[in-house]
């Protein structure tokens, strides 16, 4: 099947995932600083896809339609406190007279010797983004060091009709800049991500949306995926709302709060790669959108995290929905798409005078989350923005736990802090909001 | 100045519990990978009717040059929904617009409608000709498959007695793979197995060998296990043989990961010669070969 102006889901999730064979070492499952040779990449994106001995499985696009495509530069980029490595790669493609252009990004890689794609995911301070509004610090700046690298290619993407920007993780975070960026030119720029964390922060996706065409954004999650779900609120997707139609969340192949699967473009590829576009978004129906994830995880009972009892759990799962009705009337900003914690933080935002309005039952919520919290019991005109902060605090701390276990660690020597800071710079500012 | 210096109170405050949140489970030891230093048993099975051993050898024997080559049901294009035409192409055809074809008797195609997110069973005029000729009412796949989102053919294995193998994903909601036997005569699907793909190639969800007396046997994957970010394996790879006497198909071996998994092989003189690898260490994989006996359970 040519691929029209659209990769399907099996072809971008195949780029999505041969994009990390561009770093160094990584077909042998020992990845450095630096560039993989061109022939292994040849290989392991376009080619018989069985070089190195790592043991990955075969992502090569030789099994797909776009198998006449051709290799264009190899990209690196700066991680960390200047680390290079490969970052991914350009292919283009002629198909019914039209030129596209792919430009593929690859995710974090936390095994590297000095975790520079760790400090980079660390750096969720906001940083401005052209017109669009304030994006990560960290997606930012790997931004800013794949421009040299991008460059040489400028002509092939001024002369495309179609540019195709793909990455999963981290990745996924750089190509949804770069398909801003693109589209700045008004260039038809498609973007297709997995497993993406949030790149915008408040309005910005809105911006962002925008200028790609809400229709040419292809947003795939899991779930359960927590890398999705950092950095928290003021931080919004692409598609934030459940009624997106480019919103393809789909349900986590292991549906366990700790598994690390669910992060896995190997996953994402059994979830979306036998499907065109409108049976993934088919299948994203089944999943449950309300702001439930954490109290899903919580009342998993073979998958307990340790730090509630089933009976607070059941508590705070009907907490979490009431939030979110509740906020339905106070928020001006979009809500729909955003967990628990932030619906906390949202609260703290529009601060505690207009939620006293809103009468005593979102109190006895509050008490049954103060509870939870460990706070001892307070009554409803108690309620002080310092509690609700503990409050928020507790949750975004296990989200924390979950973000950091779902980044593939192999060594225990090796521990990513991503949403430590996330979670530190998100309170801080939530609370100047 | 206050919410200034509250702000960096809060975020060191945060910080400093992030850290000693992460190193106090360091200390703990906790290792998300921990099963698999657990031993799981889960020895190599060779079924009782082989009546035989699997046995290593030292290399893998060169292979037979009058091995047949075992097409598999051919792969083709439909276009159409409603009224469909079927067509041989030799580009590469996406799931969603693939069809199966086998021809053991009167030629039958399996197609994907994209439409109905469901695949229908067409009796074909010729194999020549590739034109439908009427749908063919089945049973259900299972007495869930009405509530699963998709369902589509993804590779057929033409058998010995008017049967096919039929690999199907579904979404229940979750993304499955599962074979099933279709007897054409009967126009009933059976499940045969739950399945997975190859865990280092992800389009393979069997291979087939066929006998020169008719025997076929197939190599399908499954329990599948994440060693670490993006690194998997089959814990098992499943062999069964299909003959006339055995229809329904026997699981002649179920090999552990344990001995490896299958990278090649061959069945020679009646015997069923692998060449397996044993990859999860990745520094230090291990290569082998066996060789069972099959001339207990094969045809003269």
């Amino acid at each position: 099947m040519p691929i029209a102006d659209t990769l399907t889901p099996k072809e971008a999730a195949h780029i999505a995932t041969n994009s990390y064979f561009t770093l160094k070492d990584w077909i042998n499952k020992e990845p450095s600083a630096g560039v993989e040779s061109r022939a292994n990449i040849q290989n392991r994106v376009i080619g018989s896809g069985n070089a190195g001995t790592g043991g990955h499985a075969n992502t090569s696009l030789q099994s797909t339609a776009m198998a006449s495509s051709k290799l264009g530069n190899v990209h690196s980029a700066t991680t960390g406190f200047g680390t290079s490595s490969g970052f991914g790669y350009t292919l283009t493609y002629q198909d019914g007279g039209k030129k596209h252009v792919i430009i593929a990004s690859r995710g974090t890689r936390p095994e590297m010797k000095g975790v520079p794609d760790i400090i980079t995911d660390l750096r969720a301070a906001a940083a401005p983004f052209g017109s669009f509004g304030a994006v990560h610090k960290g997606f930012k700046r790997t931004f800013d060091s794949i421009q040299t690298s991008l460059k040489k290619d400028s002509r092939l993407i001024a002369d495309a009709d179609v540019v195709h920007c793909v990455g999963h993780s981290l990745g996924g975070g750089v190509a949804t800049l770069l398909a801003a960026d693109i589209a700045t030119s008004r260039k038809n720029v498609k973007l297709y991500t997995f497993g993406s964390p949030r790149v915008g922060c408040l309005n910005t996706y809105s911006a962002i949306e925008q200028a790609i065409g809400a229709d040419n954004i292809y947003r795939v999650s899991h779930d359960l995926d927590p890398i999705t779900l950092i950095a928290p609120y003021p931080y919004i997707h692409l598609q934030p709302r459940p009624s997106d139609p480019n919103n393809m969340t789909m349900l986590s192949p292991t549906g366990k709060l700790l598994s690390t699967a669910n992060h896995d473009m190997r996953e994402y590829i059994n979830s979306v790669g036998l499907l065109g576009w409108d049976q993934v978004r088919r299948a994203s129906n089944a999943v449950d959108h309300d702001n439930a994830l954490i109290s899903r995880w919580l009342l998993h009972d073979t998958n307990d995290a340790g730090w509630v009892a089933y009976a607070s759990a059941k508590t705070l799962s009907i907490l979490f929905k009431l939030f979110n009705h509740v906020l339905k009337g106070i928020s001006s900003v979009l809500i729909l798409g955003l967990t628990a914690v932030d619906l906390l933080a949202e609260i703290l935002m529009k601060g505690l005078n207009r939620l006293k309005l809103l009468g005593q039952k979102i109190y006895i919520l509050l008490k049954h989350a103060a509870v939870w919290a460990g706070i001892k019991a307070v009554e409803g005109s108690d309620f002080t923005a310092g509690i609700i902060k503990r409050i928020l605090s507790k949750m975004l701390s296990a989200l924390r736990d979950l973000a950091v276990n779902s980044l593939a660690f192999i060594s225990r020597n090796i521990t990513p802090l991503t949403i430590g800071l996330g979670t530190a710079w998100a309170l801080s500012a939530a609370s100047t909001l | 100045m206050i919410r200034r210096t509250s702000n960096v109170i809060v975020f060191l405050v945060t910080l400093i519990a992030s850290i000693l949140t992460i190193y106090t489970a360091n200390v703990w030891g906790f290792d998300m990978f921990s099963f698999f230093s657990k031993n799981k048993a889960t020895a190599t099975f060779v079924h009782a009717s082989v009546d035989a051993k699997l046995t290593k050898l030292t290399s893998f024997p060169p292979k037979n040059q009058t091995e047949m080559q075992t097409p598999k049901a051919l792969k083709v294009k439909v276009q159409g929904e409603t009224s469909i035409t079927l067509s041989k192409n030799h580009d590469y055809i996406d799931t969603t617009q693939s069809a199966f074809v086998c021809q053991t008797g009167s030629p039958i195609a399996l197609v994907n409608n994209q439409q109905s997110a469901r695949f229908d069973v067409w009796e074909l005029d010729s194999i020549d000709s590739l034109k439908p000729l009427k749908k063919v009412v089945t049973n259900a796949l299972s007495s869930e498959s009405n509530s699963w989102i998709n369902f589509s053919v993804v590779d057929v294995a033409c058998l010995p007695e008017q049967q096919l193998l039929v690999a199907v994903n579904y979404y229940d909601p979750r993304s499955k793979i599962a074979l099933y036997l279709y007897d054409i005569p009967k126009k009933h699907f059976s499940i045969f197995s739950e399945a997975e793909t190859n865990a280092q190639n992800l389009e393979q969800y069997f291979t087939q060998k066929n006998l020169i007396n008719g025997e076929s046997i197939i190599i399908y994957y499954s329990d599948t296990k994440r060693k670490s970010a993006e690194i998997y394996h089959n814990y098992f790879n499943n062999i069964v043989l299909f003959s006339d006497n055995h229809p329904q198909g026997i699981e002649i071996l179920k090999l552990s990961i344990d001995d490896g998994n299958v990278e090649d092989w061959q069945v020679k003189d009646k015997k069923l010669l692998l060449h397996t690898v044993d990859n999860r260490d990745h520094k230090d994989p291990k290569t082998y070969y066996w060789s069972l006996d099959l001339s207990k359970v094969l045809i003269n």
